[in-house]
């Protein structure tokens, strides 16, 4: 038996010596898709920038192993070149720099790490023109600076389309859905669709059930203040949906308070 | 050398090497035509008087002019060179410049002074009113590597008649060698002409340039500037435009980057003297090292210049915590219906962008340098011809950190 795609055991991670994430457990298949649901400041986002390998996000406890081999000691760009990805919540703006300039560099680094071929320009060009129509994205979006001006629609696109080009093993996305209208979350969700592979995994970390209308998650966990305390299939997250976080909110509130 | 002191009447600031080992040519005969022969000899006496600038005045408070006055120069010939002369560009003789020369840079200013003085040879670059020169004019100056430190003095006076276009490219290199160039560039943009002057540095260690370029612009004319000064061991520019005719416009762009003990240093000044005068200035720095910047954009809007638009912006990028950047913009305004605004920024990488480059795969040196490149390439993407854009990115790449991990592409 090959090792999970991603095992989390025991994480406690602190920010600004804050604990956010305080024991939490989590196992995902190679090729499987887990969404994780929670209100504001249940630590979500916390775990997708201690995936990716954010400075400042302190593991005080705890393991993270991918494909059997210990994340936490890779340095951000290592695992991105091992095939962890994060779509970024907020995807940052670089003015100066084109997008295709952007993507052929972290393609072509990608590619050297796995002792692949680089792409000359005329190849990536043509690669990166099939996977921009998976997004519907504008091709002008190519030529301007790296998220510049680009509207929050055109952003999450922007990150699936990264995601396509870059072909990881383990996407994390992370509020991809966020801020989106009606019609960018059917194109974001069915770029994702179209990713999904019995050799990727991935982990949609989200605040609204809405997503799971498109992306249908084989498993669904609840995080509140640091853990998880929920696991279910999908209805789970329609039962949520309803009832909302309040009755896990107060649960934890009882849990700290017995501990304290 | 005691006795050049003994016999000097200036002051005591005199007895710097410096001032020794000119005095000498400041007393002799002032070369000529009578006209030329009597700005010499005011220069020379200003320049005898005076000497090196005081480190209190304000606009030599960050630049230290202490090494160079250590230095003993021997004058040598200017040796400007230009390109091949467009179709429509006429080189003079000097007498075309009477009544021209020295009017733009003020004899008050030690090395305009010491330039007006001494200058061997002017460069005399006329264009016909009317003239589209459809070709780049390029002058260069390069400053030849010697046993002993030497001072060069390059004079160009540039004339565009109205209605004329030029584009000129001005280039100043210096090899190794103590080298002292303070040139003077004087151009006057007649009415309705068009100057687009791009002038590159590409400095060099114990390499001086102290240069002025100086620009009366008449009225509806439009002057572009783009500089880009690439470290030296000292590279001092004042670049002032007049805008002395109603509607003029003009836009100042500059590049600078500093390494390892080299000072850059750019004084510009925009007098917008006229009414429905419009400035736009944007001076980029990047630092690395020990390297130091200046930066002071002055802005006047006198009197009457109602309907002046003027904005500068000075940003710097500091990479290191040993580098050093002084940035100072003055606003002097005597006229109540301009608009006017102005912002300085001295900051490092944004550790947001660093963390997204290197999560899709970039290493951290990589991220860096294509961070710091796309800083710089905002200014040298704005130079038109394409072979000599190409060029400042390139040598843009070479003076950058781990530049080399960057593809020299024309799309970065």
């Amino acid at each position: 038996m090959s090792a999970p795609m991603l095992q989390i055991e025991g994480l406690f991670v602190e920010v600004d010596e804050k604990p956010i994430i305080k024991g939490l457990d989590l196992e995902l298949e190679t090729g499987a898709v887990h969404a994780i649901m929670g209100p504001n400041g249940s630590g979500k986002s916390t775990l997708a920038n201690v995936l990716a390998g954010r400075d400042g996000y302190v593991v005080t406890g705890g393991s993270v192993r991918y494909q059997g081999r210990d994340l936490l000691a890779m340095p951000a760009e290592e695992r991105a070149r091992e095939g962890v990805f994060l779509a970024f919540q907020y995807p940052v703006e670089i003015p100066g720099v084109s997008n295709l300039y952007f993507l052929k560099a972290a393609l072509n680094a990608v590619k050297k790490h796995r002792g692949q071929d680089e792409l000359d320009a005329m190849d990536f060009m043509d690669l990166a023109k099939e996977k921009m129509k998976l997004v519907e994205m504008d091709a002008a979006l190519g030529q301007r600076a790296v998220n510049s001006g680009f509207s929050g629609g055109e952003k999450k696109r922007n990150e699936i389309f990264q995601m396509a080009l870059l072909e990881p093993k383990l996407a994390v996305l992370d509020e991809t859905d966020s801020g989106l209208d009606i019609d960018a979350l059917r194109v974001v969700a069915s770029g994702v669709n179209a990713l999904r592979s019995a050799e990727r995994s991935m982990l949609l970390i989200t605040h609204y059930q809405r997503l799971l209308h498109y992306i249908e998650p084989d498993q669904v966990h609840v995080l509140v203040d640091g853990r998880i305390v929920a696991t279910g299939d999908r209805y789970l997250a329609e039962e949520l949906e309803r009832s909302g976080y309040a009755d896990y909110e107060k649960q934890a509130a009882q849990r700290s308070e017995a501990s304290a | 050398m005691t006795n050049a002191i003994a016999t000097s009447s200036s002051s005591t600031r005199d007895e710097a090497p410096f001032m020794t080992a000119l005095l000498p040519r400041l007393k002799a005969t002032a070369a000529g035509p009578t006209w030329l022969a009597e700005l010499r000899r005011e220069a020379a006496a200003w320049f005898s008087a005076h000497g090196l600038p005081h480190p209190k005045e304000e606009a030599w408070r960050f630049t230290s002019l202490r090494p160079l006055s250590r230095v003993a120069p021997s004058l040598v010939p200017a040796r400007l060179s230009t390109g091949t002369l467009p179709a429509g560009v006429t080189l003079s003789k000097l007498d075309a410049a009477e009544g021209r020369l020295a009017q733009l840079a003020s004899t008050h200013h030690a090395f305009a002074a010491l330039n007006t003085a001494l200058f061997e040879d002017a460069l005399v670059i006329e264009v016909a009113p009317g003239r589209v020169v459809e070709a780049p004019l390029e002058i260069a100056h390069f400053a030849r590597a010697s046993a002993r430190a030497t001072l060069s003095l390059p004079r160009v006076i540039v004339i565009a008649g109205e209605g004329s276009q030029l584009q000129l490219v001005e280039r100043y290199c210096a090899e190794g060698g103590t080298s002292l160039t303070a040139g003077v560039t004087e151009l006057f943009v007649e009415a309705n002409a068009d100057v687009e002057h791009v002038r590159v540095l590409d400095g060099a260690p114990s390499a001086y340039n102290i240069s002025i370029t100086a620009v009366r612009q008449a009225r509806d004319s439009r002057y572009t500037s783009r500089v880009a000064t690439f470290g030296g061991a000292l590279s001092r520019l004042d670049l002032r435009v007049l805008l002395d005719g109603e509607g003029a416009e003009c836009t100042l762009d500059g590049l600078y980057l500093a390494g390892d003990d080299e000072h850059v240093d750019h004084q510009t000044f925009i007098d917008h003297a006229r009414a429905h005068g419009t400035s736009h200035e944007k001076y980029k720095g990047v630092l690395q090292g020990s390297g130091r910047a200046v930066f002071d954009g002055g802005i006047a809007v006198r009197h009457g210049a109602q309907q002046t638009n003027a904005h500068q912006e000075n940003r710097n990028l500091v990479l290191s915590d040993r580098a050093t950047v002084n940035t100072k913009p003055s606003l002097v305004i005597d006229a109540d219906d301009v608009k006017c605004s102005h912002g300085a920024t001295v900051g490092q990488l944004d550790p947001a962008a660093l963390f997204y480059l290197r999560a899709r795969g970039i290493g951290e040196a990589g991220a860096r340098a294509l961070l710091a490149f796309a800083f710089a390439r905002e200014m040298t993407g704005r130079i038109t011809p394409p072979g000599l854009r190409r060029e400042l990115v390139q040598a843009v790449l070479e003076r950058m950190p781990e530049g080399r991990l960057l593809a020299a592409e024309d799309d970065v």
